[in-house]
């Protein structure tokens, strides 16, 4: 009787020991995979702000002929009588 | 058979009694009393506490544009005492890493020590290229690096960190503490090859990420800026250039430039003054645009009428020293506003005479002179301005039309701004608000405002400028639609011994539209060759100006009228 429940015990230990560390494993993996989705969200976030760099923005439309106006005239508008401008 | 002597016996037994007893009370000693110091001892070796670092949070424009940022990067270390062939190592670590064969082969030979850096933050892709040669007594750290991905935008202002990720220039440094963050803590339980054993990692305390900044700088507006600013510099053949770009509403800095700037992610390659803010570290006489100062005390203290007139000669001596008009010219009937819209220094130091030392000594105190803004910039230039108890005669003249004394761009465009805003000053500043790790904004809080002048007194001045860029020195800062109102000016430049040499700072600092002010422009350029403020500065000003208008939707608004002149127009 003593032997057996020794042995259960021991099964038990040895079980829950081992669930223990599967759980950590678990635990590592899921920090690794966070850990490669901020560097993944990381990088996107400099490729946004480097494609979105006024530089490269100018140079990109340089090179397809565009250029800032010379001259900008503003011409206000009046309002109209009725109340609409 | 003999039976072995009893004395031989009892010898026996009591070696062996003793050695039981050394034995038990070794253990004794080992078990009760250095207990601790063994347990200790085990759990040094097994348990080691590693600082986690806290992610160095972002500088952002006012749009959310990212100015800085902080990527993931490695460390790459050598121990010595390991590396067993020197020269082939370096061959083969320098290349990629772009360092010096013979550098990277002293770092291998490092005497007595088994940890030196070869390089660090290099790019994760990097680090793994390094460690797939596997080199002996090679490794790699995980680490962090700043990023500009901006480049050289607002450089100067957002400033750069060292190697270590400490601010060591601009708001990288003035808000070192709480861009860095706090580090956190973990307790690592390891095996005997040294590997972390699974479920032994415990974090003690996790790191807190510092909190970003989000400025008042407008990312683009601060681009097209440097734009004009680098073309106006190289137009002009100029030394270098500054520019402000306010609301004098709300003293925002919407862009802040220097020019020659520099590239912060290759700032140890740069030249050392180009990482200088010079719009807010250095002092330079202001020149004529101090006139709209000398012009502000006549009007507040009442000592000068805008309708009263002057007879303005050409020259005027006093205490032996000559001064005189840009232009020659004969004796003059001029008002307060032709002088400020002409330019005349020796017009306002008949006006400077009217006012007297101690109310423009004083009007100088009440816009700021000499001492720093409160924007906190690291290094802010106070400015030198002569105590007024000590001025002399000459001493009230010059300084009346900016020699003799000395302020920042950052101070002269407040002045400004102060105009603008009705007489009411607003300190200047460069940072919204910071952002903390859980996206809650905490503004930075304003200074309490202060009036300078009274409204009525801005509102005459603001005449005289809008006339000055009508009628007067200013024409080339004219916009189509608009009605610009500011100042020019020429400031001979002194040398380290304070004698004046034949080099000028040509300025026009201005505002638009006149009667509602929306924007505030300083525009700086340092020895053009061109030397004059309304020739070299102005259209640096009216480039400037028409894009903040394009940028910021500003409308025309009604003009003001001119204010009391005899002078004819150009």
């Amino acid at each position: 009787m003593v032997a057996v429940l020794a042995a259960v015990l021991i099964i038990g230990i040895a079980s829950l020991s081992a669930l223990f560390v599967q759980s950590s494993f678990s635990v590592d993996g899921l920090q690794t995979s966070l850990s490669t989705l901020q560097q993944q969200n990381t990088d996107l976030r400099e490729q946004v702000a480097q494609a979105s760099s006024p530089q490269r923005v100018m140079a990109w439309a340089r090179a397809r002929g565009m250029r800032m106006p010379d001259h900008v005239i503003t011409l206000p508008l009046r309002s109209a009588p009725g109340g609409g401008a | 058979m003999t039976r072995p002597p009893a004395g031989r016996l009892v010898a026996v037994l009591v070696g062996m009694v003793l050695a039981l007893g050394g034995i038990v009370a070794r253990l004794g000693v080992l078990q009760v009393r250095e207990s601790g110091t063994y347990e200790a001892l085990g759990v040094e070796q097994r348990v080691r506490t590693e600082q986690l670092s806290a992610t160095r949070a972002e500088i952002l424009d006012r749009n959310g544009s990212p100015l800085a940022m902080t990527l993931d990067a490695k460390d790459i270390y050598a121990n010595p005492v390991l590396v067993t062939d020197p020269v082939g190592e370096a061959t083969s670590l320098a290349p990629p890493l772009g360092l010096k064969e013979r550098d990277v082969e002293a770092a291998l030979r490092t005497p007595n020590t088994t940890f030196v850096y070869i390089d660090r933050g290099v790019t994760p892709d990097m680090a793994a290229q390094i460690s797939a040669l596997a080199l002996p007594g090679i490794g790699v750290l995980p680490s962090e690096r700043r990023y500009y991905p901006s480049g050289s935008i607002a450089a100067q202002t957002v400033g750069v960190v060292n190697v270590d990720g400490s601010g060591i220039t601009g708001l990288e440094e003035q808000y070192n503490t709480a861009l860095a963050g706090t580090p956190g803590e973990r307790t690592v339980e390891l095996s005997a090859t040294g590997q972390p054993i699974a479920g032994g990692v415990q974090v003690d305390e996790e790191p807190q990420a510092g909190a970003n900044l989000e400025l008042t700088i407008d990312r683009q507006m601060q681009f097209q800026t440097q734009v004009y600013l680098r073309q106006a510099v190289a137009a002009n053949h100029a030394k270098g250039g500054s520019v402000i770009v306010m609301d004098p509403r709300t003293g925002e800095i919407y862009a802040m430039a220097t020019y020659p700037t520099f590239d912060p992610n290759a700032f140890s390659t740069a030249n050392p003054s180009d990482l200088v803010n010079r719009a807010v570290t250095d002092a330079w006489e202001p020149g004529s645009v101090n006139k709209t100062v000398t012009a502000a005390a006549a009007l507040s203290s009442g000592a000068v009428r805008p309708s009263q007139t002057f007879q303005v000669p050409g020259t005027r001596t006093i205490e032996g020293y000559t001064i005189h008009d840009a232009e020659p010219h004969g004796t003059e009937t001029m008002t307060l506003g032709d002088i400020v819209a002409h330019s005349s220094n020796v017009g306002i130091s008949l006006v400077a005479d009217r006012v007297g030392n101690q109310r423009l000594a004083q009007t100088f105190h009440a816009f700021g002179y000499g001492e720093p803004t409160g924007v906190g910039f690291p290094g802010e230039a106070s400015g030198v301005v002569p105590p007024g108890d000590q001025w002399s005669d000459i001493t009230r003249a010059t300084v009346s039309f900016g020699a003799g004394m000395s302020v920042s761009p950052l101070q002269m465009a407040s002045v400004y701004a102060t105009v603008a805003n009705g007489g009411v000053y607003v300190r200047p500043s460069l940072v919204h608000a910071t952002v903390g790790a859980d996206g809650v904004a905490t503004p930075v809080p304003s200074a309490p405002e202060h009036r300078v002048l009274s409204r009525a007194t801005s509102n005459e001045l603001t005449q005289m400028l809008a006339y000055a860029v009508k009628d007067g020195t200013g024409i080339n800062a004219q916009i189509s639609g608009y009605q610009v109102a500011g100042k020019t000016g020429t400031a001979k430049k002194v040398d380290a011994q304070g004698k004046y040499i034949d080099r000028y700072v040509a300025s026009f600092i201005g505002f638009l539209p006149a009667s509602q002010p929306r924007v505030v422009i300083a525009a700086i350029l340092d020895e053009p060759r061109t030397v004059y403020g309304g020739v070299a500065a102005a259209p640096l000003f009216q480039h400037i100006a028409r894009y903040a208008i394009q940028r910021m939707g500003i409308e025309p608004s009604a003009p003001v009228v001119m204010p009391p002149h005899r002078l004819a127009a150009p």
